[in-house]
């Protein structure tokens, strides 16, 4: 598991260019508005045990849970109808490939006069991005598998229900896992985006309230939490797909890379 | 076992089997040779089940077939295993299908591993096995569904000479214990003469039979040592460069 091994020192690595790079820029910069690490953190742990930049992560994390579960139930399941049925897909496909590019984000104003200035048009304004990442992964997912092996599997008796749970959940999982992980950064961004307006929690509010306060230290500490936020995310993405695809993780190590060859 | 009556199988314009008659006898082995393009692989799936003919009437042990035959194994190009399933488990997954209970599948997916040598490769997934051992993997989850018909397009095509050679002799000994009619699509003139009780040559691009030859020494297994060998490879051969020119 050599690969494994490297990757956790990859994170390591990544931390301490960062931190070598913010060090100098700080000591370059003589100006508040880029405090040193040492500070940042100092108020990060604070800002943590007195539950301020809990709260406002808590808030985050649930709207993204919330976008990307309906995004994946959604997306899933009209992925895989798609895929299954080529004739819909002729349909819909148009549609998608029309809606796909369009920077969700111009929509806020629509989501928030539609769905309230509330919690729901964030939602609505994630699911609106990772929806169609999803989708689209999810139908490619089912179109690359060959027919070969539909026709092996179902040779062997396969009914619909055993041909989903054998051969179709299977292929499409490890895909989705990677829509996911280029969702997450996507959800994030969109999501500070979003909570600049009509909110008081979040950690994009709280980021931006820091800002007009001159807060610097404290910005930096949100700045923070976002970036951890990332790597925990995408950190569960990886242990999931360690669990659940495990020849994916092998077909990985063999080339070096992710093999389409399937 | 197989009766095969004026087929004819259409994909629009293009006419890939026309009018085509064979038969092929229980328990004995059938290999289909032909160059590529020349309709082998659409008879195989229509034997299978796979696609529906245009027109005519394939049966099977007299009744004729629609769509999957439940004693009908089949391998196909690529050898169709599942890249997340264990050897185990893609051994294992006919049974699973048909619902059989633990201990019978325990049983018998041991059995099997045990008969194609792949003990020691049952935990491993198909991207960390040789395509010798893949196709040996597909040729186990095959035969776990006890057949009495078994089809198979190209089944060593992409395999070195060695190891082709091997796994045409492992199914010729499975072949002889296990009693049941096989048919075997190849481009390989050798694989059609060691494999062929009956072999069938088809006409480049034309969807039809050209020959059939009935080969007297199958089921020799040093028959590749043999003068007559070399004989009716070479009969087959000329009957295929013929369409060449």
């Amino acid at each position: 598991m050599k690969g494994i091994k490297t990757k956790n020192y990859s994170t390591l690595y990544g931390m301490m260019v960062i931190l070598a790079v913010w060090y100098t820029l700080d000591l370059i910069i003589d100006s508040s508005i880029i405090p040193s690490p040492y500070e940042t953190f100092k108020r990060f742990v604070e800002l943590i045990k007195n539950g301020e930049l809990l709260i406002h992560v808590g808030v985050s994390i649930y709207r993204i849970a919330f976008a990307t579960i309906i995004s994946l139930v959604l997306g899933v399941s009209l992925g895989l109808f798609l895929g299954m049925h080529e004739k819909y897909d002729e349909l819909v496909s148009p549609i998608i490939y029309l809606l796909y590019p369009i920077p969700k984000v111009a929509f806020l104003p629509v989501f928030m006069i539609l769905f309230g200035i509330g919690n729901t048009s964030k939602i609505v304004l994630i699911i609106g991005i990772i929806f169609f990442q999803i989708l689209v992964t999810t139908r490619d997912a089912i179109k690359g598998l060959s027919k070969e092996l539909f026709y092996s599997v179902k040779s062997l008796g396969a009914n619909k229900i055993q041909m989903y749970r054998h051969l179709i959940f299977p292929a499409v999982l490890p895909k989705v896992l990677t829509a996911l992980r280029l969702s997450v950064g996507t959800s994030i961004a969109v999501l500070f985006f979003a909570e600049n307006f009509a909110t008081h929690y979040g950690i994009g509010y709280f980021i931006l309230d820091r800002w007009t306060r001159v807060s610097y230290t404290e910005m930096f500490a949100g700045i923070l939490a976002v970036s951890l936020l990332g790597l925990i995310l995408f950190k569960l993405i990886d242990f999931m797909e360690k669990r659940l695809c495990k020849w994916i993780v092998l077909e990985k190590v063999k080339d070096g890379s992710v093999s389409d060859k399937w | 076992m197989i009766e095969i009556e004026d087929l004819n199988i259409r994909y629009g314009n293009f006419i890939a089997i026309d009018n085509l008659n064979l038969n092929v006898e229980k328990y004995s082995s059938c290999a289909i040779i032909g160059p590529s393009g020349c309709g082998k692989t659409t008879l195989l799936y229509a034997v299978a089940g796979i696609l529906k003919p245009s027109s005519g009437l394939i049966k099977i042990n007299g009744e004729k077939i629609k769509g999957n035959r439940k004693s009908t194994g089949i391998i196909l190009q690529n050898y169709g295993l599942l890249p997340w399933k264990t050897v185990w488990d893609n051994v294992a997954l006919g049974l699973k299908i048909r619902k059989a209970n633990r201990e019978t599948i325990n049983k018998k997916v041991t059995n099997i591993l045990k008969k194609l040598d792949l003990e020691d490769l049952k935990d491993k997934y198909p991207v960390q096995l040789s395509g010798g051992q893949r196709q040996r993997v597909a040729i186990a989850r095959t035969l776990t569904i006890e057949p009495d018909l078994l089809l198979m397009d190209e089944p060593f095509s992409s395999l070195d000479a060695i190891s082709r050679e091997s796994l045409q002799d492992l199914l010729l000994r499975l072949y002889k214990e296990n009693k049941m009619t096989m048919v075997i699509v190849t481009h390989n003139i050798e694989e059609a003469v060691f494999l062929g009780h009956k072999i069938v040559i088809m006409a480049k691009r034309e969807g039809k039979i050209k020959k059939v030859i009935e080969n007297p020494y199958f089921g020799d297994e040093e028959f590749r040592n043999r003068v007559d060998f070399y004989k009716i490879c070479r009969e087959v051969r000329n009957l295929m460069e013929k369409d060449e020119t």
